[in-house]
């Protein structure tokens, strides 16, 4: 009986803190996908304009093995034309373990989001007014790790 | 005023003293214009003013008492009330009168006479009340077809209807004369003023602004000289003409009709400006008529329910459907309410639009749609559920339809911000929900459009062809020729240098191509549909790739 309540609780407790850093999560301005290149993690160079534009455009994908929801991030020159009109390319940076530690909690691996559904990750976690880096682990340098400012390709459906 | 005396030599011959006026025309010679006001003046020795008809029947009833009477006693509102037994009709309300320093005055009575046939003349009683005489004229202004007035004085007989066949003169223009003081002292001589400042106003050519049309004084002595055209106060000889010669034969604006629209000047030109910008077609003139006669029935009080009427109209004119836009035309500065605007303004360019529901149901009844902007809309119209774009409700007791549409989605920087071509897709999404609501015998109030959809086209198939075959092929057109209304130049700019990438392994690449965006956006909004599901299975490149034609139409577009 002992271990069947302790096995509820710690259940109840999980699912409890699970939620409430979803709840984190979502009100955040800025959020970082971890990408390590597993399996159900791609990246691709692409290039997104008729004329080179000398930059390295690419898209992250992500594939959710249980739910099958596909989450893809492309890194353009210029995210939006404001950024164009201000000539203020997107961001490309290295980060050390410092900044990683400092930005734990607003770091989020792709198998976190198993247990949501497509609009609560791309409405309401990925919504269009929040900025996303990509930290990507598979481009390490002296031990820093890169980050790339991408979008959110994924639109949010639309009821009407 | 130049006063010169000739004094002849006493010696020689005696002769009388002359005195010899001049009015000197000097126009504006220190550059300022002292225009005659429709208020009184006193330092003007002419001067206008709106008087009280009591001013003019008290002067008249020791003078000619019987036409004194017979004016008091047949107002206009006997006109109305089809009450009076004679053919005239005088507007005791709007009398002017010119007067000047020899306490002489000229005073002008609106008339209105039941048996004219001319549709294209107005009238006047003149009254000229001197110390020594009085002078009755019937002043006739008629609208010529080159924009310009012709006032001619006729004789008045009260018990005679209107005879023209005798003219005593005939008048170009009523002009008067105004002498004031000068208003250039700085720039004369320090003695004072040795020249006044001299305006001469004549009222010539049509117009509420470009020239008034009451004219005053028929003594020949008050008349002549020349000047431009001066406005008095507006009166609507120039809004009736011109809409008489927009209706030729069609449509008489009788006696009633005329005052009416004398009271009423600002709807009249509201009416006119239509029909110049709309052009005369027989449902455009129509549609005036009916307006006119909702003036004369008193249901306009204000200038906005004639706005939104006329803008409805037009509005409705070029829609699938009679469209009441009067809750967002009433707060035409809030954001959204021009983003809307804005947007249904392009549509109602659209012939594609126009005939929507045609294009798509092969049926063209015209039903009436009310659109509303709501600080949020939720599904079924139901605030526990979730917020949506917009929705198509039922009008409780009609046949009517509302479609509400979040206010979010017209201002930057909210979770339901879309760019300008992205809402004319949902104007017309909601449009053909409103259409399929109809086409069901609007089962209920709130049912969302998959669910419409789906008990219109019950089965897979039927939805799959409706909307592959009808629905998305015609939105598409509706978009591509409203496109350049509803984008930037830059931002089409931007997407047609881009590369799109159909499938990602292998690479492929394809340019941009806009019926393609207008599919993509066509079908946000019907991702639950079976007709989507099947054509757009998840997870697929098909599907990222629409995905990507939203998002980059969405970036790019509304660049400025």
């Amino acid at each position: 009986m002992k271990t069947i309540l302790y096995t509820l609780t710690i259940l109840f407790v999980s699912i409890t803190a699970r939620s409430q850093e979803f709840e984190y999560l979502k009100k955040l301005d800025t959020i970082y996908i971890e990408f390590k290149g597993k399996k159900n993690e791609k990246k691709h160079s692409i290039q997104t304009r008729n004329a080179p534009q000398n930059f390295d455009e690419r898209l992250y994908s992500f594939s959710l093995k249980k739910t099958l929801i596909r989450l893809n991030f492309e890194h353009w020159k210029f995210i939006n034309w404001e950024k164009k009109e201000a000539n203020v390319v997107s961001e490309v940076r290295k980060v050390d373990k410092l900044f990683l530690r400092k930005h734990k909690r607003e770091i989020i691996k792709i198998c976190y989001l198993e247990k949501y559904n497509y609009d609560e990750i791309v409405c309401e976690l990925f919504s269009p007014l929040k900025v996303f880096y990509i930290i990507d682990f598979t481009e390490k340098i002296k031990g820093n790790v890169v980050l790339y400012e991408v979008i959110c390709i994924n639109s949010c459906p639309v009821y009407e | 005023m130049f006063c010169a005396i000739f004094v002849v030599n006493k010696f020689l011959n005696m002769k009388k003293l002359y005195c010899l006026l001049f009015f000197v025309f000097i126009l504006n010679s220190c550059g300022v214009n002292e225009e005659i006001a429709g208020e009184s003046k006193s330092k003007s020795t002419t001067y206008t003013q709106k008087v009280e008809i009591d001013e003019v029947l008290t002067q008249l009833k020791n003078r000619n008492p019987e036409l004194a009477l017979f004016i008091e006693s047949n107002p206009v509102s006997n006109l109305k009330a089809k009450s009076g037994k004679t053919d005239y009709y005088f507007d005791l309300k709007n009398v002017y009168a010119v007067k000047n320093d020899k306490n002489e005055a000229a005073y002008t009575i609106p008339l209105y006479i039941i048996s004219e046939d001319q549709f294209n003349y107005l009238h006047r009683l003149s009254l000229e009340i001197t110390p020594t005489h009085v002078d009755v004229k019937l002043v006739i202004i008629e609208g010529k077809d080159d924009g310009t007035l012709k006032y001619t004085a006729h004789p008045f007989n009260m018990y005679q209807k209107k005879n023209i066949t005798s003219k005593t003169t005939e008048i170009e223009c009523y002009c008067v004369t105004s002498v004031s003081d000068c208003t250039c002292h700085t720039t004369h001589a320090s003695s004072g003023c040795d020249h006044p400042d001299v305006v001469t106003s004549c009222n010539c050519s049509g117009g509420p602004t470009g020239g008034g049309s009451y004219g005053t004084g028929t003594k020949t002595t008050w008349s002549g000289g020349s000047g431009s055209a001066t406005s008095y106060t507006p009166s609507g000889s120039g809004v009736i003409f011109g809409l008489q010669k927009h209706f030729k034969t069609d449509f008489t604006i009788g006696p009633l009709l005329k005052y009416t629209i004398e009271q009423n000047v600002t709807y009249g030109k509201m009416l006119l400006d239509f029909l110049n910008e709309e052009t005369s077609t027989p449902v455009n003139k129509a549609f005036v008529v009916e307006m006119l006669i909702s003036m004369e029935n008193g249901q306009f009080t204000t200038t906005k329910q004639v706005r939104n009427s006329i803008e409805n109209f037009k509005y409705s004119q070029k829609s699938p459907f009679n469209v009441d836009l009067s809750t967002i035309l009433d707060k035409p500065t809030l954001t959204e309410s021009k983003k809307f605007i804005e947007v249904y303004k392009a549509l109602s360019n659209s012939p594609e639009f126009k005939n929507l529901f045609l294009a798509i149901f092969e049926n063209n009844e015209k039903h009436n749609v009310k659109f509303e902007i709501a600080e949020h809309v939720y599904k079924d119209d139901d605030p526990t559920k979730e917020e949506v774009n917009g929705i198509t409700i039922g009008v409780p007791g009609s046949n009517d339809i509302k479609i509400k549409l979040s206010k979010q989605i017209f201002i930057a920087g909210t979770l339901k911000s879309q760019i300008t071509i992205e809402n004319a897709k949902t104007i017309l999404h909601e449009c053909i929900h409103a259409f399929l609501f109809i086409k069901k015998n609007n089962p209920s109030v709130g049912m969302d459009f998959i669910k419409t959809l789906n008990e219109a086209y019950p089965s897979a198939d039927q939805q799959h062809d409706f909307m592959v075959n009808k629905m998305i092929p015609t939105m598409q057109k509706v978009l591509s020729e409203i496109r350049d209304s509803v984008t930037t130049e830059s931002g089409r700019s931007e997407v047609e240098n881009l590369t799109m990438h159909p499938t990602i392994t292998p690479l492929t690449s394809t340019s941009w191509d806009w019926d393609e965006y207008y599919k993509s956006i066509s079908l946000k909004g019907l991702e639950d549909t079976n007709g989507f599901i099947k054509e757009y299975p998840y997870p697929s490149d098909k599907f990222d790739f629409w995905d990507r034609y939203v998002k980059a139409g969405k970036t790019w577009l509304d660049k400025k």
